[in-house]
């Protein structure tokens, strides 16, 4: 059955017109040109849409998109690491600034998914060039590493760890170590104190702290080269200070190089 | 897309559609955020109008979920009282908020799917693209937005809406 072009066109056809949705037939485009009664049915439609838009329109709010992004930003990291397998890491539980942790937080976890070939985590971490860095920074040791100074061990299948701006004065406390592991300090072109150890570690931070509760060895200390102030204690000893001038080692050393120093518990 | 750039894209957007569904700021936030994380967590990749697409949906269907009890749905409507009380403030800052509460009354008076397809066409949806977001015949579309805008309009008219 075909329409007649002195039928009026439905609400559902001018609906369509005003829309843009679809084109009408050649015949209902004739009847619209000649029928007063339904282009002034299309022009309350019209009138009608800017109703609802304007009355839509009126229940919206103002929106942060910046802290939305920051904790979307988290929300991925968190959600994709722990479909991968990892372990959440608690977040600082003393007072400490909302996005410093916030960015330790992200980086940790997004360096733990961002592992695992084909993660969405990697895939956008790559558009963002601060994160990009600081992940690309902590993978870096299993690819860029000298023979004295080895990153984290092939061996060592999953691991985590904690990034912390370094322009403030750095206590870095790492306990859980058996004798006969390691410590490695590895010296940076970066600004920041990263602790890295297996999977399974803990970590708390709090202001000019971070504590590393280790579930086995070896642990990596990223460390700026001149002029980080950072001291390094293990199991209660303190093994390196590093400040202006040259480090102070006094911890139980193995092998020392222009690259970092490797401590041995005993 | 990075993450960045999707995000720029759609999530105000998103955002926007879910507070209008619900009428509730913290719910819009969650669930614009949890539609976003299971875009990664699923790897959905696309143009960027598939991403918006899947994204609505998901955003439909987790405010569906949520809202589902009736109950749920009562505690919401209480929490934003869709009733104008006068403020203090001078009668523009009381005219708007009255557009807004009538504005929240006539859409809650929708059936639900007909409330999400009249949001989602004032979101640029096309056709096709609601009826795949509310899972309904595209050849139903028009008819069932057409019944949602008059009832609106009627609902608004019923309120008499300050000019």
């Amino acid at each position: 059955m075909t329409r007649s072009e002195t039928d009026h066109l439905d609400e559902v056809a001018l609906l369509a017109v005003r829309d843009d949705v679809s084109a009408l037939d050649p015949s209902a485009v004739r009847h619209l040109e000649a029928c007063a009664a339904c282009r002034d049915e299309l022009e309350g439609l019209r009138l009608r849409s800017s109703l609802v838009s304007g009355a839509l329109a009126s229940l919206d709010v103002s929106w942060d998109i910046e802290a939305a992004r920051a904790r979307v930003r988290e929300a991925v990291s968190v959600a994709t690491a722990e479909a991968a397998g990892a372990r959440p890491i608690p977040l600082a539980r003393r007072s400490w600034g909302g996005g410093r942790r916030a960015a330790a937080v992200v980086v940790l976890l997004a360096a733990t998914a961002s592992a695992l070939p084909g993660s969405p985590v990697r895939q956008w971490l790559q558009g963002r060039g601060d994160a990009t860095s600081v992940t690309e920074a902590i993978e870096a040791p299993r690819e860029s590493t000298g023979p004295s100074i080895p990153g984290p061990e092939s061996a060592v299948a999953e691991w985590s760890g904690i990034r912390l701006d370094a322009s403030a004065p750095l206590r870095v406390s790492v306990r859980g170590l058996r004798a006969g592991e390691e410590v490695r300090v590895r010296w940076t072109d970066g600004d920041e104190v990263a602790v890295l150890a297996p999977a399974g570690s803990r970590f708390t931070s709090a202001d000019g702290e971070v504590e590393a509760v280790v579930s086995a060895g070896p642990v990596t200390v990223e460390v700026p080269r001149g002029g980080a102030r950072a001291t390094l204690i293990v199991g209660g000893t303190v093994y390196l200070r590093s400040g202006p001038g040259a480090p102070e080692v006094t911890g139980p050393v193995v092998s020392e190089s222009d690259a970092g120093v490797t401590f041995r518990v005993r | 897309m990075d993450f960045d750039n999707t995000f720029d894209a759609l999530y105000p957007q998103l955002v926007r559609y879910c507070h209008r569904l619900t009428g509730d700021r913290d719910s819009a936030e969650d669930t614009a955020q949890e539609a976003l994380v299971r875009l990664y967590q699923h790897g959905v990749e696309g143009p960027e109008s598939a991403l918006r697409g899947w994204l609505f949906k998901t955003a439909t269907h987790l405010i569906r979920d949520r809202y589902r009890v009736d109950e749920n749905r009562r505690r919401l409507l209480a929490a934003n009282p869709v009733t104008p009380t006068r403020p203090d403030g001078p009668g523009e800052a009381f005219d708007r908020e009255e557009r807004r509460a009538l504005a929240r009354k006539a859409l809650n008076l929708l059936p639900e799917r007909d409330r999400e397809m009249l949001l989602l066409r004032y979101e640029g949806f096309s056709y096709k693209e609601i009826a795949v977001a509310v899972d309904v015949a595209a050849t139903s579309v028009g008819t069932l937005l057409a019944r949602a805008e008059k009832r609106f309009v009627e609902a608004l008219d019923g309120e008499e809406l300050p000019a």
